[in-house]
């Protein structure tokens, strides 16, 4: 069973047709999950990641880019055609353009707002709940090599990946280390070589006071840069390291921890 | 800069809607222009001067002789009195938008302007609504001075995009910049001013990895579109980056080693 985004980030949405791409791609409509013919899922899925109005010449020449564009606008249309057959309307399509239905929800859609929100601090409470999602959303359409969707699948995994960083940053500012850590270990897992997601998880761990942890984590990471690449982390990482070296007791996890036992 | 909230259709005054259209709104309300005079109207938007009677007969009907162009125009003027759209001042041998109208394409060329100029403020921080409408002017039109146009704004927004990037790494707001730069990536893969400020924003973010895996795609796809490769700079941007973390043998252990 696949995570249900639409669910997670907007619930109050769920009466209006959806279009997933995650772990699809297919549709609900009237709260009923619909398969979608071949040809109609590519259309779909561009349509839903331009975001705009798109002519349809330009959706011809993409999806069937080999044959002709005579061919293409054929079978255009009888992909359009047969998407009306399985009763999923989402498209307005007139003569010359195609655009998704303004009421339709799309999943990926509401995964970028989440991110965007979030790194330009403009989140919400119910934005900093959960991490359980942003993994299955980061690879977008597996097994698709359309140069199109290459591009999509990437902007989509850079702004999770901020999202879950500046995610991660809020919540260590808001004393809730712990999801911080998880929310930066969700990055990690996604990418581990990705030294800004190393830097707010080593920030996370000593939010916590896990001094040992930071550092640990850090090494590791090391070892693994210099596995992979034969270089070492960057300055800011190291910095950070070696404050906690040289200042274990200034460092702000100790600090905090500091505080926390006094409260004891 | 006023003109952003009046975008969406609200606001006051009169304002010409190139993007999406053209069309008109007077005080929020959207009027239509009749299909003959819309060609007239952007043509004088776009020169933003005085044109001259004959010079845009000739633009816009250049088929036919003068007399011929003359009478269409006369028919476009006319036809837009009709429909009620009062935006063009008229004398016998010249036209021109009525210096009270605005034009939407005007604050976004603004926005860019100041981007590559270096004079924008933080509010000019952000893409604007309509940056992608900007890439691409009054789609589906070929008259030659709208092709003009057309470049000429889309270069505009591409350059004020990648000085965008650069300001917004400037101040450490590295998931914006890298954001940005894939917009511009997305508009033109092949642009390698774009391709270099997306790489420069995952480098000042201490992101090697994601850097050199885009200096990797993009070089790929210079060699299977064109059959060259990037220009060497790019590469030594890389290099350059991850040089100072290259350890000798021993420093490289001391420094994990802690």
């Amino acid at each position: 069973m696949s995570v249900d985004l639409v669910d997670v980030l907007a619930p109050e949405a769920k009466s209006a047709p959806a279009l997933h791409l995650v772990g699809g791609p297919y549709a609900v409509v009237d709260g009923e999950r619909r398969q979608l013919p071949e040809g109609g899922r590519r259309i779909l899925a561009l349509v839903a990641l331009r975001h705009s109005r798109l002519e349809r010449r330009a959706v011809a020449g993409e999806l069937w880019p080999v044959g002709g564009d005579r061919r293409a606008a054929g079978n255009l249309r009888s992909a359009l055609w047969r998407l009306r057959c399985a009763g999923v309307e989402l498209l307005e399509v007139d003569g010359g353009t195609l655009a998704l239905r303004p009421d339709t929800t799309v999943d990926v859609r509401l995964a970028s707002e989440w991110a965007m929100r979030l790194i330009q601090g403009r989140h919400r409470p119910t934005d900093l709940h959960g991490t359980g999602w942003q993994a299955a959303a980061m690879d977008l359409l597996p097994g698709w090599y359309d140069d199109w969707l290459m591009f999509e699948r990437e902007r989509l995994r850079q702004r999770l990946l901020h999202g879950l960083e500046a995610m991660s940053r809020v919540l260590v500012v808001a004393d809730r280390a712990a999801e911080a850590v998880d929310a930066a270990l969700t990055a990690v897992a996604a990418d581990p070589l990705r030294e800004s997601a190393q830097q707010v998880l080593a920030e996370a761990h000593l939010a916590c006071g896990n001094v040992d942890d930071c550092v640990h984590g850090i090494e590791q990471y090391s070892e693994l840069l210099r596995c992979q690449l034969g270089v070492v982390p960057g300055p800011r990482l190291l910095g950070l390291l070696k404050r906690v070296h040289t200042h274990p007791a200034t460092a702000p996890a100790a600090r905090i921890r500091r505080t926390v036992d006094h409260q004891r | 800069m006023a003109l952003r909230s009046t975008g969406s259709g609200g606001g006051s005054g009169t304002v010409l809607h190139l993007f999406g259209g053209p069309y008109v709104t007077v005080d929020g309300c959207r009027r239509e222009i009749p299909e003959g005079s819309k060609r007239l109207l952007v043509l004088v938007a776009l020169h933003r001067r005085r044109v001259e009677r004959r010079h845009a007969a000739g633009l816009l009907w250049p088929i036919g002789s003068d007399e011929r162009a003359a009478g269409n125009l006369r028919s476009a003027l006319w036809r837009l009195r009709g429909a009620g759209i009062d935006l063009l001042v008229v004398d016998r041998c010249s036209l021109r938008l009525r210096a009270d109208v605005a034009v939407d394409l005007e604050a976004t060329s603004d926005w860019a302007r100041r981007l590559v100029a270096g004079t924008a403020g933080p509010e000019d921080c952000t893409l604007p609504p309509s940056w992608s409408d900007a890439l691409d002017l009054l789609p589906g039109w070929y008259d030659d001075w709208a092709l003009v146009e057309r470049e000429r704004l889309r270069q505009r927004v591409l350059h004020a995009m990648e000085a965008l990037c650069g300001r917004l790494v400037d101040v450490g707001r590295f998931g914006e910049a890298v954001e940005v730069a894939m917009a511009a990536v997305a508009v033109d893969p092949l642009r390698e001013s774009a391709q270099r400020a997306l790489l420069l924003a995952h480098l000042a973010e201490g992101n090697t990895v994601e850097g050199t895996r885009c200096l990797r795609s993009y070089r790929e796809l210079l060699r299977r579109e064109l059959g060259v490769e990037p220009t060497p700079d790019l590469a030594t941007l890389v290099h350059a980056s991850a040089a100072p973390r290259r350890p000798t043998p021993a420093s490289g252990r001391q420094v994990v080693a802690g």
